[in-house]
């Protein structure tokens, strides 16, 4: 049997691969993160020196010797509503709750490092969140170019920066998540550095990340997996709405995206890269620049 | 231009030029329009894609120079085409075309006789990995009977149902309305044999029609219809087109009195419903006969430059005993490139 773990909402990827799965014959079964603490029950058992795993899914039995891989696609968030209403002392409630989320977030670690004796799609308790920095460190030592950045947080090595690399550009330091707030989506976009945005800063602030603008060709989405490369060019570059970050999607008149192939020693290096950074699956983002080169 | 003169020309994978007789069509998958082009135009297309532009002006003559710059404004303004200095790394879109089951759509005809168990029916369709249906009912029936059938159809694998009914009165803009937002597994609706003819009723917020006509959708005759709005320009069914048959490639029917067919109007059957499965009919060793005829297969649509966009029909044929004749209902002309309209041709 074939385990996914997947999500709930907006996850028509896992529902096309379940086609192509029960299509093919394969025998799966899906659980959705919000399910975790809820709908499914699991059993982890270390006595007799052994360690056993029992999963009830849908009211179905398994074991672990049923389970031949894992397919670990998204997290999912948990329907979980902790009540501590019960305890007057504010303090006490909020130290009650922090308390029951490591709890739960341990016993979840626990199930997953059992499952992961099994092959798996993404190892669920690989460290996904990898910094961008420790990306793009990995990325050097794998032999791919990447822009010139730095991480500071003052002024003066913005100004610098800005100086020396004009028209470079401001993002998330960290794994930039779309979130939500009453239905509105937000999105941490990239953006380009301005004198005016430069007029309004103190001399001492909050870290940034500052990067080189590349003029790009096209942008490269590079699907990895299990040591292939499926590459697609994104003409992102024409459109003054997604020139800077093409997330900010024209639905009218659509960028033009059709297939790609990197080099082979592109290709090459970022299998090394991946298989550094512990990841057989993921997505990658590669901008071909008008000299030509391919920059991580 | 600075980019003509250092780079090559590329056109975008997803624009695909389909040559015809008299003139050629740019297919563009990816955003869902076309184009028509000059033939000459296409050659350039087919002969120089992932050149630069001097050595097409160097091959035409600097006396077709206007010419050819009126095309790459064309292109460029279409933005069907790009300059790279790299061509190479941009390969044509994988031409295979599958699907995850072994029918895609299926339509089930009923009339005022007919007993469909429409339950058996859609869990067969889903065991098959069918995802669009489409009924037909040649005789009217109430919202509550259609909610009936909707609800037959839950917790299995199809995702879109299309409804014709006959009209009457319940039938109302203000009640389909509201059972359309309700059920959105429907993804159009055709009330026909209506009182008047009304295409804009809307669905709020959701992608369904509504469609009233005065026509009536009497038979299974009622079908096959070629016309220009009902081309289709999309990266899976311009890519099935190609190989197999637009219409009949993984389809399954069931008619008015529960045989199974390919198609309502073709005239084989396989078996009825109520003692066969829709496996078992499938299986059968001529079910998927005129699967594999595609129109570079079929007199005259073979020339046409809109034979990749278009819906092919098997069952009404210009020459009925020759199972490659074009569709009998298709009026246009590759030859002249116009389309007669007024030609109304009576089904076999």
């Amino acid at each position: 049997m074939i385990f996914i773990f997947s999500t709930e909402d907006m996850e028509v990827t896992t529902c096309e691969v379940m086609d192509w799965l029960y299509t093919l014959q394969a025998d799966c079964r899906r659980i959705n993160g919000e399910d975790f603490f809820t709908d499914f029950t699991w059993t982890y058992d270390i006595s007799d020196n052994k360690e056993h795993l029992y999963l009830n899914v849908n009211g179905e039995q398994f074991t672990l010797d049923n389970i031949k891989a894992l397919w670990y696609r998204r997290t999912g968030g948990s329907r979980i509503k902790p009540d501590f209403t019960k305890i007057q002392d504010e303090k006490l409630s909020r130290k009650m709750e922090e308390y029951m989320w490591s709890e739960l977030k341990a016993s979840r670690t626990a199930f997953f490092n059992s499952i992961s004796r099994k092959p798996c799609l993404t190892y669920p308790n690989a460290n996904h969140n990898v910094d961008k920095q420790e990306m793009l460190y990995y990325a050097i030592q794998s032999g791919l170019t990447v822009p010139q950045t730095i991480i500071a947080s003052s002024k003066a090595e913005l100004v610098n920066f800005y100086n020396k690399y004009p028209g470079c550009i401001i993002k998330a330091i960290a794994n930039s998540e779309v979130f939500e707030i009453d239905n509105k989506p937000y999105f941490p976009y990239t953006e380009m550095v301005s004198q005016e945005f430069i007029n309004t800063l103190p001399d001492r602030f909050f870290s940034f990340l500052l990067q080189e603008h590349l003029t790009k060709e096209c942008e490269i989405r590079t699907f990895y997996l299990d040591g292939e490369c499926y590459s697609m060019a994104i003409f992102s570059q024409k459109d003054a709405q997604t020139q800077v970050d093409f997330r900010r999607y024209n639905k009218v008149k659509p960028n033009r995206n059709v297939p790609y192939k990197l080099p082979e020693d592109i290709e090459k290096q970022i299998k090394d890269f991946m298989q550094s950074v512990n990841l057989n699956t993921g997505s990658l983002d590669i901008i071909k620049t008008t000299d030509g080169r391919h920059v991580f | 231009m600075n980019q003509k003169s250092i780079n090559k020309f590329k056109l975008f994978s997803n624009c695909i030029p389909v040559k015809g007789s008299r003139r050629s069509l740019i297919c563009d998958v990816q955003r869902g329009e076309m184009k028509l082009i000059p033939n000459g135009l296409y050659e350039i297309l087919s002969d120089y894609n992932g050149k630069t532009y001097d050595e097409i002006i160097e091959d035409y003559g600097e006396d077709n120079k206007p010419t050819i710059d009126e095309y790459f404004e064309f292109l460029e303004e279409n933005e069907f085409i790009f300059w790279t200095p790299d061509p190479e790394n941009f390969p044509d879109i994988n031409p295979e075309w599958d699907y995850p089951g072994s029918i895609t759509n299926a339509i089930i005809d009923s009339n005022e006789n007919s007993t469909h168990d429409y339950a058996v029916i859609f869990q067969q369709l889903s065991d098959l990995g069918c995802k669009a249906v489409q009924l037909r009912f040649y005789n009217t029936c109430s919202l509550e009977q259609i909610e009936a059938i909707l609800k037959t159809a839950e917790n299995t694998r199809i995702q879109h149902i299309d409804f014709f009914i006959k009209y009457n009165d319940t039938l109302n803009k203000e009640a389909v309305q509201k059972f359309c937002t309700d059920n959105l597994i429907i993804q159009f609706m055709c009330i026909h044999s209506a009182t008047t003819n009304d295409d804009k009723v809307e669905i709020e917020n959701y992608s369904t029609r509504v469609l009233y006509t005065t026509e009536a959708v009497a038979d299974h005759t009622h079908c096959g219809i070629i016309a220009s709005e009902y081309f289709v320009v999309n990266i899976p069914s311009f890519l099935e087109a190609k190989q197999y048959n637009s219409c009949l490639n993984r389809k399954i029917s069931v008619d008015i009195n529960g045989d199974i067919r390919n198609c309502p109007s073709l005239p084989k059957t396989y078996g009825n419903i109520t003692t066969t499965s829709l496996h078992s009919a499938l299986v059968q060793k001529d079910f998927k006969d005129l699967w594999e005829i595609n129109k570079d297969q079929i007199e005259i649509c073979k020339d046409c430059e809109f034979r990749f966009v278009c819906t092919d029909c098997r069952a009404f044929l210009k020459e009925p005993n020759d199972k490659f004749s074009k569709p009998g209902k298709c009026t246009y002309d590759p030859y002249t490139a116009t389309w007669a309209d007024n030609a109304n041709i009576d089904a076999t």
